[in-house]
């Protein structure tokens, strides 16, 4: 069955629809997590977030778009890593009584976002595929440039070259529709 | 609108991007089945869960509601001993009262608020409350909108009004009282009264509350400090009404000084001012690390409502007053002059009121050179100087300045009832004069004697010369405790029944003088080179203070040097084994270089009698007469419970911790290649520790200023133990050269560590490309194997003109020093606690792929971990960034990087600079990883 079929069961809350979709997609969440990570989470921490992504899921089936499900388990689980990193790391910190910068850091508000969002992903979308598919890698996927070179076979020396010259477009496109990078 | 950085904005995709999930998805063994099961069991819970939920709020509310019906009365505790006073008082505060009233009466606004008295002490002059105040229901006193930290979250003093009057509410602080750290720097507004028992205001109340948060947010300790002026109260009533406090927490660092004064507060006012904020207003002030550091700060009202009410029995503690004049003191007291002597449990007072008339202070003008006609006593100039000679006292102004060093501290000192004595010297008088219109002039002059703890139970010859003056916190004496009090030679007081206790005599030395071991032969030949402590002789005996002034006095003049300074008193016990105990001297002998060169040889044979050198540091600065200067710290262990030791105990114990180094070489070569090499200081250090106790702080080590010849440096740093061979030299010359990198081989930088071993290491630097600078560093971890380990990497340039990059690396070459003590299995696991196995390259290779600033340069070393004592590799990074953004999205980057996490504070300072250059920030921060480390 389709991902998009599973998609609109587990809109109607049907069980078996979500057993087979965390069959489905246990790697790929899985491996997010670990990307996002940098192997810094146990495997039963990486367990434990699998889980809870999919939990989430479930208890937000009302907000699936059926041809984007796989994007959206892909966000809870970037979410869920991030989140749970931030517990394991605390334990590690031993003193930032100083100004962080993160905390002041804010992007606006979530319509201005949206419109980011989606000019972002047009200009994603005008890349040469191998450097679309670098970047999406490296930044959505958490590849690791050695990772990225391995599975298409390339430079590692030349996934990061384009990555740069991929940045630096993309910096420039934002920066002609007005966005501050 | 801005972006942060690309990983931000690609996390809020929800869209799939069609990329082959194979190619996505990494082999973790993580079982889908087992998720999917765990998820639907989960997910079929909550019903059982709500309700469970919902009985136990119920539950909760039943007894808050009940909890809140009995807090609502009045709280009150009796006053217990409790160590919360010890910010305010040191010393045997059992001495003093401390009492709780049952009069307590806490009234808070907010159900929610309870206290919890903790009770009253009072000396002559102030009298101090605590009071804990926290939250029914357990939660910190932050706010919800990020105030967590505890440690930069102060708290204003409240200014509440005055219950019943009004004129009290705005008194001005004359008196704060020094708490913690955090508390610095920071004035207090009045904030309650004291009633008497007729219910009038009494005039004694003007002072302080403090607040000190709890670490965890939790409890507020409330410190009422009140201080008493002259007037005697036996009673009364101190009534508090509180309805909020200011909170604030510290935000950004503007700007950090080493010293405060008129210039760093100006150029502090200034950066303020760039900052657009007002100092006054919108900073504080913070120590941190040595440093003032002025910080913004956000600031917010916390409710704190209540009132609270106490009584205080206020009862001074007993005094032991005297009249003193030139009969019973005749060497404190001037011919015809009387002073009072007032012993109380935070000082003692010397006191002296007299008149004199204008002629009389003429005459002793006359006498006294010091008066100048100015200071004559006119109609336009009632008030005067008033010469030296008017004092009571025959202390002179001159006598309490005079070098410590010339100060007989026996002249003035306390001797306690348990047989420790306290030194102390005089201070200025306080003179003040009033002149009357009948030309008499009215002088009121007294010393003040605090006791200082750096006084008790130290022994004349340990006090130094810097520690006299800093008297900051005030002892608690209980003058019942004190048996005699000298001053200036005159016994002015005896408790009853200690009038026949003696000063303790010096600890005397006759059972051990040179002659006991004069037939020992000394090496004095620096060829000597066999020479070797004998430790079958070895006694475990003490030595005292004296015995080892006493040896060195002896030893200096034989060898005709100068002792001239000497601290013998440093006195511990082995970490190791508490047991053991270890006298330690320190001190500095001047004279000839050949002199000190045979006063250390003969000082080594003091090894075998239980006096051990720990480290000698020899100037370089000569003077005309050819004079240097050796300094030496000694060691001298002894068991302190005997009970428990064996001979053989002992003796292992030694030998493993002072070793048998054949010292006699290194101190040889110490003076030798003093002379030899000019350099602004050489310091020879020896410790040895017991390894097989896995406290592992053996070292020795020559410590050499880099600008010196090289070889020798290496040379003279492995002399004994394992050298540089040259066959490793060759290989790092000929490697680095193949690689395109330049060796530079520096100087010994020997192990920091305080190992069994001598890391015998050596600095080198490499440049080249990324990759060749890696390749490098990947050779190099070849040779671990080989005993030759990288223990750290600088990243002190980059060139970004020529794509390269400079790196220093740190090599070590561990040897053991004692190898029969060790055997191989303890020699792999020194190697792999100490030298990990970093995969260098690996992580260097990490880094450069993170690097995004031009202007970043990083230091790699191998820790440990405070806490596991496991080692860790540790970054520290100094980085140039323009904006905060700049700042935050590199940040980003490393927190999105496995292999570090930021340990540390960010320490983020803008740098101003002049057009047409710009400001940037600079920003130096630590991170640790643990991830290239394999465990043993």
């Amino acid at each position: 069955m389709e991902v998009e079929d599973l998609a609109r069961r587990l809109r109607k809350r049907d069980e078996k629809a979500l057993r087979e979709v965390i069959l489905r997609l246990t790697p790929l969440v899985a491996t997010i997590i670990y990307n996002v990570s940098g192997g810094e989470l146990t495997r039963e921490d990486i367990e434990e977030v699998t889980s809870d992504v999919f939990i989430t899921l479930w208890n937000n089936t009302d907000k699936i778009v059926p041809e984007k499900l796989k994007g959206y388990v892909c966000c809870i689980a970037k979410t869920r890593a991030i989140n749970k990193l931030k517990t394991v790391k605390s334990k590690n910190i031993v003193d930032i009584d100083d100004y962080d910068p993160e905390d002041d850091f804010s992007i606006s508000e979530h319509t201005e976002h949206q419109d980011l969002n989606r000019e972002l992903r047009e200009l994603i979308d005008t890349l040469p595929t191998i450097d679309r598919e670098i970047m999406i890698r490296y930044y959505y996927y958490y590849q690791t440039t050695s990772r990225i070179a391995e599975v298409m076979k390339l430079n590692p020396e030349t996934v990061k070259s384009k990555l740069r010259r991929t940045r630096e477009k993309l910096k420039a496109k934002l920066l002609e529709r007005g966005y501050g990078v | 609108m801005k972006i942060s950085s690309l990983k931000n904005e690609f996390d809020q995709f929800d869209q799939d991007f069609e990329i082959d999930e194979t190619t996505i998805c990494a082999d973790l063994g993580i079982d889908p089945q087992k998720i999917a099961d765990n998820v639907l069991q989960t997910i079929a819970e909550p019903t059982v869960k709500k309700n469970r939920r919902r009985f136990i709020t119920v539950f909760v509310a039943a007894a808050a509601l009940s909890i809140t019906a009995v807090c609502s009365t009045v709280i009150a505790t009796s006053g217990v001993l409790r160590p919360d006073f010890t910010d305010v008082y040191q010393g045997d505060i059992s001495a003093l009262e401390i009492r709780g009233t049952e009069t307590f009466e806490f009234a808070p606004l907010d159900q929610n608020l309870q206290a919890e008295f903790i009770g009253i002490v009072n000396t002559e002059d102030r009298i101090v409350a605590s009071v804990n105040i926290s939250k029914k229901d357990g939660t910190p006193f932050t706010s919800s909108d990020g105030i967590q930290n505890p440690s930069g979250f102060l708290l204003e003093k409240l200014l509440p009004e005055v219950k019943n009057n009004e004129n009290h509410s705005q008194r001005p602080t004359d008196y704060s009282v020094r708490l913690k750290e955090q508390q610095y720097g920071f004035d207090y507004p009045y904030v309650f009264y004291v009633e008497d028992e007729n219910g009038n205001i009494c005039e004694q109340s003007a002072d302080a509350v403090e607040y000190v948060l709890s670490d965890n947010g939790k409890t507020l300790r409330m410190f009422i400090t009140a201080k008493t002026v002259d007037k005697d109260l036996t009673g009364g009533y101190v009534y508090i009404t509180s309805r909020y406090t200011k909170a604030y927490q510290y935000d950004k660092k503007l700007k950090a000084f080493n010293t405060l004064d008129e210039t760093t507060y100006a150029d502090a006012k200034y950066f303020c001012q760039i900052d657009g904020c007002d100092m006054d207003k919108d900073c504080k002030w913070k120590i941190s690390s040595g440093q003032y550091a002025l910080y913004t700060i956000k600031t917010e009202r916390l409710a704190l409502p209540f009132d609270m009410h106490f009584k205080i029995d206020y009862q001074l503690p007993d005094k032991i007053e005297k009249t003193l004049d030139n009969s019973n003191a005749p060497q404190l007291i001037r011919q015809g002059d009387q002073a009072q002597m007032t012993i109380s449990p935070t000082k003692i007072t010397l006191s002296s009121h007299k008149t004199l008339t204008t002629d009389e202070i003429n005459q002793m003008q006359s006498v006294s050179p010091a008066f100048r006609e100015e200071d004559k006593m006119t109609e336009e100039n009632p008030t005067i100087s008033i010469p030296e000679c008017v004092s009571a006292f025959s202390v002179s102004k001159a006598d309490s300045l005079q070098s410590y060093d010339d100060i007989d501290y026996e002249n003035s000192k306390l001797l306690m009832t348990d047989g420790s004595v306290l030194y102390f010297i005089l201070t200025d008088a306080d003179l003040q004069y009033e002149a009357a219109p009948d030309s008499s002039v009215t002088i009121k002059e007294a010393r003040t004697i605090t006791y200082s703890s750096h006084f008790v139970n130290k022994k004349l010859n340990s006090i130094n010369a810097d520690e006299v003056l800093r008297i900051f916190r005030t002892t608690v004496i209980d003058p019942e405790k004190i048996a005699k009090v000298i001053i200036n030679g005159d016994l002015i007081y005896a408790k009853t029944g200690y009038e026949d206790m003696t000063v303790p005599a010096p600890e005397t030395y006759t059972e051990y003088t040179p002659e006991d071991f004069a037939e020992e032969s000394i090496a004095e030949s620096s060829d000597d080179k066999n020479y070797l402590p004998d430790m079958t002789k070895y006694e475990p005996l003490e030595k005292t203070s004296n015995e080892m002034r006493y040896i060195l006095q002896q030893y200096t003049q034989e060898h005709s040097l100068l002792l001239t300074s000497v601290n013998t008193d440093i006195n511990t016990r082995s970490k190791d084994d508490p047991s053991i105990a270890i006298n330690r001297a320190v001190f500095t002998a001047e004279g000839a270089t050949e002199n000190l060169r045979h006063f250390l040889q003969h000082l080594l044979k003091e090894e075998q009698h239980n006096l051990f050198i720990i480290s000698a540091s020899l100037s370089s600065n000569q003077d005309e007469n050819g004079s240097r200067e050796l300094t030496v710290t000694i060691e001298n262990p002894f068991v302190a419970d005997d009970a428990y030791k064996s001979e053989q105990d002992v003796y292992s114990f030694v030998i493993a911790r002072w070793g048998t180094l054949q010292r006699s070489l290194p101190i040889e070569q110490f003076f030798e290649t003093e002379t030899d090499m000019e350099k602004p200081y050489l310091k020879l250090t020896m410790q040895q520790t017991d390894f097989s106790k896995q406290d592992h702080s053996s070292y020795s080590d020559i410590r050499i200023d880099p600008n010196h010849k090289p070889t020798q440096a290496l040379t003279l740093a492995n002399y004994q133990f394992k050298q540089w061979t040259d066959e490793e030299l060759n290989i790092l010359n000929s490697r680095h050269g193949t690689n395109g990198s330049t060796p530079v081989i520096l100087h010994d930088v020997n192990d920091k560590d305080n190992t069994a071993f001598c890391s015998n290491s050596l600095e080198l630097i490499i440049s080249g490309t990324q990759e060749k600078v890696l390749k490098t560093v990947q050779y190099l971890q070849e040779y671990e194997t080989k005993n030759l380990f990288i223990t750290s990497v600088f990243i002190f340039h980059r060139d970004n003109l020529h794509s390269e990059y400079h790196l220093k690396l740190t090599l070590a070459n561990p040897y053991p020093l004692r190898a029969a003590l060790l055997n191989e299995q303890q020699r792999d696991a020194y190697i792999q606690s100490h030298y990990g196995a970093v995969e260098w390259n690996k992580m260097l290779s990490t880094y450069f792929s993170a690097i995004e600033n031009d202007s970043i340069s990083a230091e790699f070393t191998i820790a440990s971990n405070r806490k596991t004592d496991a080692p860790v590799v540790k970054a520290d990074i100094w980085a140039n960034f323009a904006t905060y953004d700049d700042i935050a999205a590199y940040k980003d980057t490393i927190n999105r990087n496995p292999y570090f996490t930021v340990t540390n504070s960010m320490n983020v300072q803008r740098i101003y600079s002049l057009p047409p250059q710009e400001d940037y920030l600079s920003a130096n921060f630590t991170l640790t990883t643990t991830y290239f480390i394999r465990s043993s």
